[in-house]
């Protein structure tokens, strides 16, 4: 579903991530785990077309994100750490205006718009403006956002911030679910916990370089996967 | 004191803060054209102030009425503060993005708000020097006061600014609290309120010079009305024209006693407002509206401009222009356009005149010009969608003609009922504004993918400052007054009004094709780097 080839990516003289390569299948969840400034986030983004980038290559349900970008975000979702959305619009104006971008047809969004905002219990707030919002509550228009129009891959950068309980254990069923369905699902991290349970692969990631990869029970052996990602740090820092 | 230094230390550097493209610091090029357009501001308005000024002393000096001119100099000063900061109370202080955060810090209200208050009065002295620079200079060139005027004047200087803030203070905090209550309904209140303030300001400008005749003529009588009417006014112009120290106190009092409620006021709002929840709209689901993609963003951007009534006035102002044009010439003008259509020599220059007016209007309408940055760090939304290039520019490029093509087409109608103009006349009317329009909301768009500017912390600033909108509004202002001057001077001895507007219309047409394919190539591969 998701190969990333050899992608560089620079800002000015600094490498903000150094040849690295990931491979996601469907059917997986991939955590993708770094400390702050690792080059996630700036990874993360280069997938979902936000970022240019000139080395390397990115492919999504084998098409180029380079060269063909619309065709590629078709198919995915994209959630941001931080979700700044349209302040102005309401929470209905905003998911009816991503189901227009995404042609989702009339009865399939009022029907994904009904099932994630009764999940998630938003319902009733999608007619007050975003402003009004509070961060859980953006947290979570993004995700019914995203899932709107049913993406092959959905990319999150720490999707757990922010989150109540409840939202957190129903954003882990939407996830499992996704995958069951043949989808992939490639997130960034730093409840190592959460990956630890959730996560088929796992990735990571050091001052823009790969550290370790592979799945779950390759990367941790017999250790916790806070103990593996610590003694990588420590490395890094002897 | 050390808290409120920092305080508005850090507010300072907030406001003077202004990044160039992608967060490097603007060319020195740049940096030579933005204060040559600043300096030609403010040398017009200057000029202006002081030319009113020297006609005002000139009449009343006979009369013993000189202190009038700067009464008149004062209020003038005032109401300028009072308009340019009233906006600035709700994004500076009564809704201020960095509440919660200053709240939280080991800092008091009354703090904070001194600082946000103490920043305002700076812009406002700013503004006040506009005005009382020329004017206190022309009355002391032509008056020649004692040396104890000038200590006086300076504390006067000081106290000036000090109601205007006050009574905009008042305003916002009303303004606050109405759209606390209102919820949605707030910005439609806010929007009839600057319209209507607006139409006052049109009003009076248009009537200034009977207003100030009337000054001259009715001199004695008139100073009677402005010491009962306006008596921090009356007080300044008297303390200084005959050094009574009893006004003196009285002009410095109606400074700063309204300031020390507002700042009271200000310390309790910033409490209050964040305590107190708004109204709660809640949703009943309902059918929704299917779009394809460009009109979803166009529906996006009508719902931003509307939303904040800073962009809408600032960059559609055009089009409001206009419509109450075409008004004042089917109410007032019908009969003066049939008196000066009998004279032959006239009667040829009023349809251009007449379109002259119309294009300024249409190049003053350009709401593309902030519309990049104002997506800010939302854009990520149009980024990470399917959405082409393409789709996001036309979205952008259909609410600009949104908002130019009803008023172009309500003026024409309105036209059409003074029955001064042939039906080409009515034509030409609608489409050489309609295209010169439509030219300069690509140029605004193409000017703001060049020059964006993502990073702002209050989006007045980018509808009010940025270089993408000066670039829309100077281009627009000379794009017109090129289409004007070369039909003045050149085309109007070789060919006829109505021949020219249509070699017009060729330019126009082929300018926006080429811009068009050039935001298609370079504008895209502009938004695809942001």
């Amino acid at each position: 579903m998701l190969q990333i080839e050899h992608f560089t990516k620079e800002y000015g003289s600094k490498v903000a991530v150094n040849d690295l390569s990931l491979e996601i299948c469907s059917g997986e969840i991939f955590g993708f785990i770094g400390h702050n400034g690792a080059g996630k986030t700036t990874t993360i983004k280069a997938v979902a077309g936000i970022l240019p980038f000139q080395k390397g290559e990115i492919r999504v349900d084998g098409i180029s994100v380079r060269e063909n970008p619309l065709e590629c975000k078709k198919r995915l979702a994209y959630i941001p750490d931080n979700p700044d959305l349209y302040e102005f619009l309401t929470g209905i104006q905003y998911l009816n205006f991503i189901a227009d971008i995404f042609q989702v047809p009339k009865r399939e969004r009022e029907e994904r718009i009904g099932k994630y905002s009764d999940l998630f219990g938003l319902t009733g707030d999608l007619g007050s403006t975003v402003s009004t919002y509070s961060h859980g509550m953006k947290q979570k228009l993004a995700l019914i956002g995203a899932l709107i129009h049913e993406p092959k891959l959905l990319l999150m950068d720490e999707p757990f911030v922010g989150l109540d309980p409840k939202a957190a254990h129903d954003l882990k069923m939407i996830m499992t679910d996704i995958c069951q369905k043949g989808g992939a699902i490639f997130f960034s991290t730093h409840v190592l916990e959460v990956a630890e349970k959730l996560c088929h692969k796992v990735a990571i990631i050091k001052e823009g370089k790969l550290a370790a990869c592979g799945t779950m029970e390759e990367v941790k052996g017999n250790e916790s996967l806070e103990q593996v990602f610590l003694e990588l740090v420590d490395d890094e820092k002897s | 004191m050390r808290n409120l230094k920092i305080l508005l230390a850090v507010k300072l550097r907030g406001a003077l803060y202004a990044p160039g493209r992608r967060g490097k610091k603007a060319s020195l090029g740049r940096k030579i054209l933005m204060g040559f357009l600043f300096l030609y501001v403010i040398g017009v308005m200057m000029a202006l102030f002081g030319a009113t000024t020297a006609g005002l002393v000139s009449s009343l000096a006979p009369l013993g009425l000189s202190w009038m001119a700067l009464a008149v100099g004062a209020f003038s000063s005032a109401a300028l503060c009072f308009i340019l900061t009233v906006f600035s109370m709700q994004s500076q202080i009564f809704q201020a993005k960095d509440g919660d955060l200053l709240l939280s810090l080991p800092v008091t209200p009354l703090q904070i708000a001194a600082s946000r208050l103490l920043s305002l009065l700076l812009l406002e002295y700013a503004y006040n020097a506009l005005v009382m620079i020329p004017t206190v200079g022309v009355y002391c060139y032509l008056v020649r006061p004692g040396l104890s005027f000038y200590p006086m004047l300076l504390v006067l200087l000081l106290a000036l600014p000090l109601l205007p803030l006050s009574l905009a203070g008042a305003v916002g905090y009303l303004l606050a609290q109405v759209g606390r209550l209102l919820g949605r309904g707030k910005n439609i209140i806010m929007l009839l309120l600057t319209a209507a303030a607006f139409l006052v300001y049109l009003y009076f400008c248009m009537n200034l010079n009977s207003y100030i005749t009337l000054l001259i003529q009715r001199g004695e009588e008139l100073s009677h009305v402005f010491r009962k009417a306006m008596p921090p006014f009356y007080h300044f112009a008297i303390a200084l024209e005959q050094g009574s120290f009893s006004s003196f106190l009285w002009a410095v009092l109606w400074g700063i006693l309204p300031a020390g409620v507002l700042l009271w006021l200000v310390q309790k709002g910033f409490l209050d407002l964040r305590s107190t929840s708004g109204v709660k709209a809640v949703y009943r689901k309902k059918p929704l509206r299917v779009s394809c993609p460009w009109v979803a963003v166009c529906r996006k951007e009508g719902a931003r401009l509307l939303s904040m009534p800073t962009y809408l006035f600032n960059c559609g102002i055009g089009a409001l222009l206009m419509v109450a044009m075409a008004v004042m010439v089917v109410w007032k003008g019908t009969d003066a356009l049939q008196a000066l259509g009998a004279v032959p020599q006239i009667q040829e220059l009023i349809a251009p005149a007449l379109m002259a007016a119309m294009c300024f209007c249409a190049a003053t309408t350009c709401t593309t010009s902030p519309s990049i940055s104002l997506e800010g760090n939302r854009l990520w939304v149009l980024r990470s969608s399917p959405l082409s290039p393409r789709d996001v520019f036309l979205g952008k490029l259909a609410v600009n003609m949104i908002l130019l093509l009803p008023a172009v087409a309500v003026s024409v109608i309105l036209l059409a009922f003074s029955k001064g103009f042939s039906l080409l006349d009515l034509v030409l009317f609608f489409l050489v504004p309609s295209l010169l329009g439509l030219l300069i909301a690509l140029f605004g768009l193409y000017a703001n993918l060049l020059w964006p500017r993502l990073d702002y912390t209050s989006e007045n600033a980018v509808v009010k400052q940025s270089a993408s909108v000066m670039a829309a509004s100077f281009g627009g202002m000379g794009a017109m007054l090129a289409l004007s001057l070369c039909y003045w001077f050149l085309a109007r001895k070789v060919m006829s009004y109505h021949v020219y507007c249509f070699c017009a219309l060729v330019v126009l047409m082929v300018g926006c094709i080429l811009l068009w394919r050039l935001i298609l190539t370079k504008g895209a591969e502009e938004y695809e780097q942001l």
